[in-house]
């Protein structure tokens, strides 16, 4: 027995020498922590359709413009941009912007980016955003027989003009084009096969650079390494290695609150839990504020399946979305009554709402006719916790009207390849928007994402109406009738737009901001303290 | 015995053969079309079938395994549809985390279990063994991940001891010896007491059998030294069960590693399975489950000529 108490000993006393290890490195000033939550889909700045990957290359690539806030827009690779008739712009570069090799950014790179997006046959998620200027269709490729799009004209180095199809809101062009695209290195790009410019080196492993930051390394899955862009023309990043970390939400909680992570992405894309808040707020060392965000949870109504406008709004009116945004958010939430979120400068707040009336939704039942004993199933699909929460309030709420309503849920990716396929009868889903109030992708007859199968006439040609509408003041009127329509007709039903976080080391000086698409514009001026 | 080997390799091509056309049949017909995860929802049809077509999910899927194979037998495993860099380029380092959390592992769990199994079946019915028992049952059935995150709250958060995840401190401070073992512990710790649990357990009953063997009884009456009795004559008996347990945990880890690595956000190839199941990553998955497919064969034939060198009475 001896024997054993010995090596019982010995191996305790092994273990315990090995956990004594080196201690926890702590981070120089110089290297940021970023956690973010998305996985990263690669760095092709010519085709990014995830909020992550394209947060990250936001800092590798200048854009003309910046957008602190989202009606403000602020010279960034351009130092003016400007326009007298709303059709076109004269866009006026820096002089002293250099990539990171030493070349001189112009006017030409602009215009080479612009024509590779339009280029027929290269992939590119730039084409909604350039589907505005004279010579592309509607995917933003070049009409045929055309080698470049005619209204890009380059007039020096450092000047450009941009000619749109029909006159539009100068905040439309200055956000899509200005803000959302990246302007790439000709010299660069056009010696790689732009056919395959998604597995090309641009994309997987880039080395110039106009932004901030420099791409040093990315383990798939793990995180991302950036170095300081020492030519970038705002003046050389403060901080000069970036590390983005990529985790789960119970890694971001540990990470900020350990100190291992200085920021949390924030967004949709590297954001805790309600239930975690809290323990947060409670910690000295960390900022913790919330803002309304620009996106929205919708429960999705199938409108080939429930034609009856007495049956859509009935379960409007059924569910309890205060229910769900003190329950569930504990207030950290906004009820909205459409796809306008509160955080949108065209939410109409005086567009009364149907509000939780289940009196009302079983009165409405009862002279539909509807036949209640039918089955409707509820797609819920994983990831969103709050959300997944919700559908079983959702669920109830209906139940106690009456609707025999079933939940089914499915991770993400199958639940939108039913959507998509319109096999569904309800759907919760959450979106998020631009600045820019036009949702014609989603909520048009021909938009390619019309999931609630709504096909409105009167709808589409507000939308189109309001994308060629050029000031706000008109725009609003537009906008307010959609959402009215939206309310009267319930083709969705608006639940809620949950606030989004700015959690931050009180060590880090910057970081995002309440308007969070445009929160990197100062990037190079935030700060880090020992 | 060469020829037999040969044999058991031959046999493995139309088994991998085998192996990855249902599990390309079946990723396949995963509902979820890869292709909605890599377009905006505001992108007109064009764009998306342009997308489509670059990643060949326009052509049939027989077409498309057919393809898939060709590439593969001449190591071209394809891009990741997720981030588009070729798969050989991503797998090499994730492999590598893995192995190395794995053996690390295994080693530290067998060392472990191993003389506390033997020690648990010579003093059977102690104390010692009842306590053992206890902890069998504690480390089989206690959560992955509940252990997983009760760690970190107490080393990393309360203690501030370990790191909360990763495999090395990213920047300039982190890569040292010290610092990589430090971001093994908890994973090791987390991973090893299931092996360390199921080890004890089965050395413990394959033990208490051997005892009872003439030759056991044969060795003590010789004289030999207790030492020696327990680990040449007692424990290289109990060894051929063992074999079979281990040959089939290792490939279990791969699969095992998967709440772990998330967990504590390890690098390897748990995490990038999750990641390429989540974005329908095809490629990926392929290369992941061939892989898997891979290991589990080769350390089925490694038990298999093991349990010859251990066991002269076995011969092929």
């Amino acid at each position: 027995m001896k024997k054993i108490l010995k090596s019982i000993s010995i191996l305790l006393l092994t273990l315990s020498l090995v956990a004594c290890g080196t201690g926890q490195n702590t981070a120089s000033a110089d290297t940021l922590y970023i956690g973010i939550m998305n996985t990263i889909n690669g760095f092709n700045p010519v085709y990014n359709t995830e909020a992550a990957a394209n947060w990250v290359i936001r800092m590798m690539y200048p854009t003309l413009l910046d957008q602190p806030e989202s009606t403000v827009f602020e010279s960034n690779l351009a130092e003016s941009f400007e326009t007298t008739d709303n059709k076109t712009f004269t866009v006026k570069l820096r002089a002293d912007a250099k990539w990171s090799d030493g070349t001189a950014i112009t006017a030409d790179d602009v215009a080479y980016t612009l024509n590779l997006a339009a280029t027929p046959d290269v992939e590119s998620s730039n084409g909604t955003y350039i589907s505005t200027l004279l010579g592309v269709d509607a995917s933003g490729k070049l009409v045929d027989g055309a080698t470049s799009i005619e209204g890009v004209k380059v007039v020096s180095a450092t000047e450009l003009t941009l000619t749109t199809k029909a006159a539009a809101d100068p905040n439309y062009i200055k956000e899509m084009i200005g803000f959302n695209i990246f302007i790439l290195p000709k010299h660069i790009v056009e010696k790689l096969d732009t056919k395959n410019i998604g597995s090309s080196t641009l994309a997987t492993a880039p080395s110039v650079f106009g932004g901030a930051y420099k791409f040093v390394k990315y383990e798939t899955g793990s995180y991302v390494q950036l170095e300081a862009n020492e030519t970038y023309y705002k003046g050389e990043a403060k901080i000069k290695n970036v590390f983005v970390r990529i985790t789960d939400g119970t890694g971001l909680v540990t990470g900020i609150t350990s100190g291992d992570l200085h920021l949390l992405a924030g967004g949709g894309i590297g954001t805790v839990t309600v239930d975690d808040l809290a323990a947060l707020k409670a910690n000295d060392s960390l900022t913790v504020e919330s803002s309304s965000a620009l996106s929205t949870q919708l429960m999705y109504i199938n409108n080939s399946v429930f034609t009856s406008k007495e049956i859509r709004q009935a379960m409007t009116y059924a569910i309890d979305r205060q229910k769900i945004i003190d329950q569930l958010l504990k207030g950290e939430g906004d009820k909205i009554a459409t796809m306008f979120p509160q955080a949108s400068a065209y939410y109409n707040k005086d567009v009364a709402a149907l509000d939780y009336d289940p009196a009302k939704a079983k009165e409405l039942i009862a002279a539909s006719g509807f036949d209640m004993s039918k089955e409707i199933t509820l797609l819920v699909p994983t990831g969103n916790t709050i959300r997944v929460a919700s559908a079983n309030l959702i669920e109830q709420d209906l139940k106690a009207v009456g609707f025999n309503v079933k939940q089914q849920t499915y991770d993400f990716t199958t639940m939108l390849s039913y959507v998509k396929k319109g096999e569904f009868q309800l759907a919760l889903m959450g979106l998020s928007y631009n600045s820019d109030p036009d949702n014609t992708g989603y909520f048009s007859s021909d938009g390619a994402s019309n999931y609630s199968k709504v096909y409105d006439k009167t709808v589409d040609e507000l939308w189109v109406k309001g994308k060629q509408t050029t000031s706000k003041e008109e725009r609003l009127p537009i906008y307010n009738e959609i959402q009215k329509i939206y309310i009267e007709e319930a083709y969705i039903v608006g639940l809620y737009s949950a606030k989004q976080y700015q959690i931050k080391s009180k060590k880090l000086t910057g970081g995002i901001t309440a308007f969070w698409a445009g929160s990197l514009g100062k990037i190079h001026e935030w700060t880090l303290a020992e | 015995m060469g020829k037999y080997i040969l044999k058991r390799i031959l046999i493995m091509i139309p088994v991998l053969l085998m192996v990855s056309f249902f599990s390309f049949l079946i990723i396949n017909m995963a509902p979820g079309d890869p292709a909605d995860l890599y377009v905006s929802p505001d992108m007109t049809q064009a764009q998306i079938e342009l997308t489509r077509q670059k990643l060949g999910l326009n052509q049939p899927l027989l077409v498309r395994y057919g393809l898939w194979l060709w590439n593969t037998v001449q190591g071209d495993l394809g891009f990741s549809f997720q981030s588009r860099i070729p798969v050989t380029q991503v797998l090499p380092s994730k492999i590598s985390a893995t192995v190395q959390l794995m053996l690390v592992t295994l080693v530290f769990s067998y060392l472990i279990g191993i003389p506390l199994g033997v020690l648990s079946a010579k003093y059977k019915n102690s104390w010692f063994d009842n306590l053992m028992t206890g902890f069998n049952f504690l480390g089989v059935s206690i959560p992955n991940f509940f252990l997983g995150l009760g760690l970190i709250y107490i080393f990393s958060l309360k203690l501030k001891l370990l790191p909360t995840g990763g495999m090395v401190t990213l920047g300039p401070s982190g890569g040292s010896l010290g610092d990589r073992i430090n971001h093994l512990i908890l994973p090791v710790i987390v991973l090893s007491t299931f092996y360390i649990s199921n080890m004890i357990r089965y050395v413990r009953s394959s033990m208490i059998d051997i005892f009872q063997e003439n030759y056991m009884r044969t060795a003590v009456a010789k004289g030999l030294p207790q030492r020696k009795v327990l680990l040449k004559h007692g424990l290289r008996n109990s060894l051929v069960p063992i074999i079979t347990i281990i040959s089939s945990d290792i490939p279990k880890l791969l699969g095992g590693a998967v709440v772990t690595e998330q967990i504590f956000n390890w690098p390897g190839i748990g995490q990038l399975m999750m990641l390429a199941i989540n974005s329908r990553d095809y490629p990926m998955l392929m290369a992941i489950n061939l892989l898997a497919a891979v290991a589990v064969l080769i350390f089925n034939l490694i038990a298999d000529i093991m349990y010859a060198v251990v066991d002269p009475r076995i011969r092929y």
